[in-house]
């Protein structure tokens, strides 16, 4: 009995031990439906030579659809009449045949429909047991193959080079079967009305069977070959991706094109010769195809000239003969689909066949809870090679006692870490054991270790998720609370999921194992990944993604008040700390100095991309706006002396000059711009009519960028401010739809969703013109965050902060803080950590290193043991024993070990 | 405090007294300024300095840490500049600048002064010009401090 998941040399065999019942429906089906195909052909003629063409006496009737079961013999022959038939004119006999064409013709569609749907599910259902089975040995490769492979190789095997697998499983019986049985019910019924005339199609189809297939051997090789150039190229433009640093740092961006040009060049190459071919053949076929007809019209013509046909049976027969080349055609079309899937399938067989692929049994589900590692570590033996079997460590014998802390320390290379990666089985030993309190362990399933044992090292993946997510990956070994579901989506879910061989475990339910964090659920978890990050010193930072972060679009109920109270409390904090001169809150009827004139005029806040999108002087509404409140000219007036002022300190200097840099309001580009503008408009604004808008709504542009105590320039006046709160009431009531999106108006009674929770807090600027001001300012909204309660939310928000595709949005540090936090979330047996912050400096390592040291108190793991390879050796003092690697090498064998250190 | 009063204050200050206005307005634009209220600290000594500082208004005190405690080494007035040194040679404050009375200073920041040295030779020269006057000040402290120091000194 092969295993369950085996992928059978053969495609048809894979097929067919997967879909067998299906297939057999299948045919069951087809069989059914063949007689009435055969109607189908059998009523033109009968339409034809009866009613049409027939000879009728007057008042001459026919029976119809008289149907009889004939009995055998031993019951004493005879018939038994079912149905008398209808006596029918000739007229009605048209009528009845022709209906009964249109009936059968229907039914015919029908059953074409349902066998399609069936065949198209089916494969389907294939396509899904095949990835998954792809899917699931991947992740049971032994650890060495992944040395070899490319991710994005792998991944267009499983993703494209699959499908028409998938497409074939649906086809694989079925089609050959239908088709071969409509060839030949046409052939045998080409052969029924004229003997020759049948014989010379049976020899055309015999040629075009045994000539196609055979000049299609070329094909299938250029298939293989435009398969595997395709896939290397996904694994290349894979490595593009992933080195784009050493290529722009290098300048090899040109290497690179002209490699991927060469790639391109060869597949188009193969797949030019690939469609030559094919057509070739193509045109082959067509006109083997062609001949048939070409004899039928002559030859049958002939015979029904010379009186040996009648021509009812000639047209049947080139009725029928349409009928043939389609099957044919696809029947051939088959067969180069089966060779083509056939070699595709052979091709990702064997790059996910191999000897020695993890036991499915080792990566089981298991819903128990492992046994604690508590015992004495023992390592006996102990020795790791690469590839190439040069020894990386040496035979190794050593033991860790429980709650004991080992710091292991060398150079890079000097074989700690290859201790440290058996420990937790990720290298395989080419010698000696690792044992847990006498279970060795090579021999225990992934569910033991995967759970009771932690593990983290510089530079480990993470994939793109939350903050949260990416914490409580250690924990979710199982859906641990199962979400009742029931009705009939449930019910397919988990029928399909059978029906391809999927695992049917629900990915949304709870699979977070509290009690492996020591927290007693959902509630209480956040305080606890609120410790682990205090750990690793990654707390504040966290608070602050979600702090200075936009805020999501839902917001969990009273969320929004507790913002809108943290404001009031804010502004309270400050006038009781004697500090509101620091900061200015908005107020409707009040001109915000801190803001620019635009945030000013609408009361809100301007999308930074909105301007270059659509100038927003230029937006409709603000232009109404504008004119209605008489503030047109005046800010025409504000930005033409901005223009003037910023031309005349700026103009003089070159344009790669970097104090350009510092003019703030317009780009160094700009200043051109607008002297030239500035000039327009000193000659007479008359001439240039064309410019003269458009150079309005430039100079209108500089003064809504304006802020009097950033620019200093005295252009504000009392009488300025108050038209400019004035005309705040223009967009008081909603925004137009061309500013939808753009602008965010302030609402003190709400939340602002475009802007950060921290603005949402402060509701105003900081003046920064006190030099103090901004860390006063932070410090108050800390005391308000801790006050109100919000500090939770802040970090629940930075909880889910979405890290980014390979964790790139956070800091190297931060990625090896987080992946430490994440091991000491899971609260292992053994934590074994590799080199784990060496992204750290000197200072910061020490004292995270003493900090997961004391953190087993806090997290009730006292008798943890931790093995830890550190890039400082000094500071070996924190941890029980020191032991020292060099060139694959134990230095100090067992010295010490006999008396632990004491844990303090 | 506008850009025009403080071109103003600027021309007055003798590092930036020879520099024509439209180069002063330049320099006023491209810095920042900032108040404190009495006792806070423009910049504090051994931290890394990125800005210098024109007293605009106010009072404040250069002091220096000794072993036997800070002591004032410099009274600074409106039009006074300080912080230079950190940002001219890349070395941490040299002293800590304390408000007296409440203060509004012209903070020039470390890229925008560099780039006025190196663009502008009057106030390279007007900087150097300041640097050498303080040398020679801190010079005639040196030979006194010396005489003290060898009980020659008479009494201050």
């Amino acid at each position: 009995m092969k295993p369950a998941d085996e992928l059978d040399e053969s495609v048809f065999r894979y097929v067919w031990r997967f879909t067998r019942s299906q297939q057999l429906w299948l045919f069951g089906v087809l069989a059914v439906s063949l007689p009435l195909y055969y109607l189908t052909l059998d009523l033109p003629k009968r339409i034809v030579n009866g009613p049409i063409q027939g000879e009728w006496a007057a008042g001459e009737t026919q029976t119809l659809f008289d149907f009889s079961i004939p009995l055998p013999g031993f019951l004493g022959g005879g018939e038994i009449d079912v149905f008398d038939g209808l006596e029918l004119d000739r007229l009605g006999v048209l009528m009845a045949l022709s209906f009964a064409f249109l009936f059968f013709v229907i039914v015919n569609g029908l059953f074409k429909f349902y066998i399609s749907t069936y065949k198209g599910k089916l494969g389907e259902r294939l396509l899904r047991r095949l990835r998954y089975q792809l899917v699931d040995r991947v992740l049971r490769f032994p650890s060495g193959r992944f040395k070899q492979v490319r991710g994005s190789e792998i991944a267009s095997m499983i993703k494209d080079e699959t499908e028409p697998v998938g497409g074939f499983g649906g086809s694989a019986f079925a089609d050959p079967a239908l088709l071969m049985s409509q060839a030949l019910t046409a052939l045998f019924f080409i052969v029924l009305q004229n003997f020759w005339l049948g014989l010379v199609a049976a020899t055309i189809v015999l040629v075009q069977i045994v000539m196609i297939p055979r000049m299609r051997r070329r094909l299938v090789v250029l298939a293989r070959s435009r398969q595997l150039t395709a896939r290397i190229l996904s694994g290349r433009i894979g490595e593009v991706v992933e080195g784009i640093a050493s290529i722009r740092t290098n300048d090899t961006s040109n290497y690179e094109r002209a490699e991927l040009g060469e790639r391109l060049g060869r597949i188009l190459k193969i797949r030019y010769d690939f469609y030559q071919w094919k057509f070739f053949v193509n045109f082959l076929n067509n006109l083997l195809a062609q001949m048939t007809p070409f004899i039928f019209y002559l030859g049958g013509g002939y015979l029904v000239i010379t009186g040996k046909l009648d021509i009812g049976q000639l047209v049947a027969v080139i009725a029928a003969y349409k009928d043939l080349p389609a099957p044919l055609k696809e029947l051939i079309a088959w067969d180069q689909y089966r060779v083509d899937v056939q070699s595709k399938y052979a091709q990702i067989r064997e790059q996910f066949v191999m000897s020695d692929l993890v036991a499915a049994d080792t990566q089981k589900v298991s819903f128990d809870a492992p046994p604690r590692l508590e015992g004495e570590v023992l390592v006996s033996g102990l020795k790791v090679s690469d590839d190439a079997g040069n020894e990386l460590l040496y035979p190794t014998t050593l033991r860790l006692s429980p709650g004991e802390t080992v710091a292991l320390v060398g150079p890079p290379g000097g074989g700690g870490e290859y201790l440290a990666e058996a420990l937790v089985r990720l290298v395989q030993p080419a010698g000696g054991r690792v044992a847990f309190a006498g279970t060795t362990l090579d021999s225990m399933p992934d569910f033991i270790p995967g759970r009771r044992l932690g593990y983290s090292a510089s530079g480990l993946f993470l994939p793109q998720m939350s903050v949260r997510d990416a914490l409580t990956y250690g924990l979710k070994h199982v859906p641990m609370r199962r979400e009742e579901r029931s009705g009939r989506a449930e019910a397919s879910r988990l029928e399909e999921a059978r029906l391809s061989g999927n695992l049917d475990l629900d990915i949304r339910d709870d699979w977070i194992d509290y009690e492996a964090a020591g927290v007693t659920g959902p509630e209480t978890l956040p305080t606890r990944l609120a410790e682990v990050l205090a750990i690793v010193e990654l707390r504040s930072e966290i608070a602050r993604f979600g702090l200075r972060g936009k805020l999501p679009e839902v917001l969990a109920d009273g969320v929004s008040d507790q913002i809108l109270s943290a404001r009031a409390r804010f502004r309270q904090r400050l006038i009781e700390g004697g500090d509101e001169d620091y900061f200015e809150s908005f107020d409707r009827s009040r001109y915000s100095d801190y803001a620019s004139v635009f945030e000013n005029l609408v009361f809100g806040t301007a999308d930074p991309d909105a301007d270059a999108d659509q100038p927003l002087a230029d937006r409709p509404s603000v232009k109404a706006a504008l004119v209605a409140s008489g503030l047109d000219d005046k800010l025409f007036v504000m930005g033409r002396q901005i223009a003037e002022t910023l031309v005349e300190i700026f103009g003089d200097l070159s344009a790669d000059n970097p104090l350009l840099d510092d003019i703030d309001l317009m780009s160094p580009e700009d200043v051109e711009r607008y002297r030239a503008a500035l000039r327009r408009i000193d000659g007479e604004g008359k001439r240039e009519d064309k410019y003269k808008d458009r150079d309005r709504r430039a100079f209108q542009r500089l003064a809504f960028g304006y802020v009097e105590p950033r620019h200093r320039l005295g252009l504000l006046d009392a009488g300025l401010k108050q038209a400019i709160v004035a005309a705040r009431d223009h967009f008081a009531d909603g925004l137009g739809p061309d500013l939808a999106g753009a602008v965010f108006l302030h609402d003190p009674a709400g939340v602002n969703r475009a802007a950060s929770l921290q603005d949402n807090i402060l509701f105003g600027r900081i003046v920064t013109r006190y030099a103090e001001a901004q860390g006063r300012i932070n410090t108050v909204l800390a005391e308000t965050l801790r006050e109100t309660g919000l500090y939770e939310v802040v970090f629940d928000l930075g909880l889910s902060f979405d890290i980014g595709s390979g964790a790139k949005r956070l800091a190297a540090s931060q990625q090896q803080k987080l992946t430490l936090a994440r091991a000491l979330l899971k609260r292992p047996d053994l934590l074994v950590l590799n080199r784990p912050l060496s992204a750290l400096d000197g200072e910061s390592q020490r004292r995270i290193t003493a900090a997961v040291l004391k953190s087993r108190q806090d997290l009730g793991v006292e008798r943890q043991t931790i093995v830890w390879v550190l890039s400082h050796s000094e500071h070996a003092d924190l941890f029980d024993r020191r032991i020292s690697f060099r060139e694959g090498r134990m230095q100090d064998p067992e010295s010490r070990a006999a008396t632990p250190m004491e844990v303090s | 405090m506008l850009l025009k009063s403080e071109i103003d204050l600027l021309r007055a200050v003798p590092l930036f007294a020879g520099i024509e206005p439209s180069r002063l307005k330049l320099i006023a634009y491209t810095a920042e300024t900032v108040m404190y209220r009495e006792g806070q600290v423009l910049c504090r000594q051994g931290e890394q300095g990125d800005a210098a500082f024109v007293l605009m208004d106010g009072e404040a005190d250069v002091s220096i840490a000794a072993e036997t405690g800070d002591f004032v080494v410099a009274r600074l007035k409106t039009g006074d500049v300080v912080g230079e040194i950190s940002i001219l040679c890349d070395v941490p404050r040299t002293a800590t600048v304390t408000a007296k009375t409440p203060v509004s200073a012209l903070r020039v920041r470390k890229d925008a002064f560099l780039q006025l040295v190196r663009q502008f030779p009057e106030v390279a020269a007007e900087v150097m010009r300041g640097l050498a006057e303080r040398l020679s000040h801190t010079n005639a402290e040196l030979v006194r401090a010396r005489d003290l120091a060898a009980g020659k000194g008479g009494a201050r």
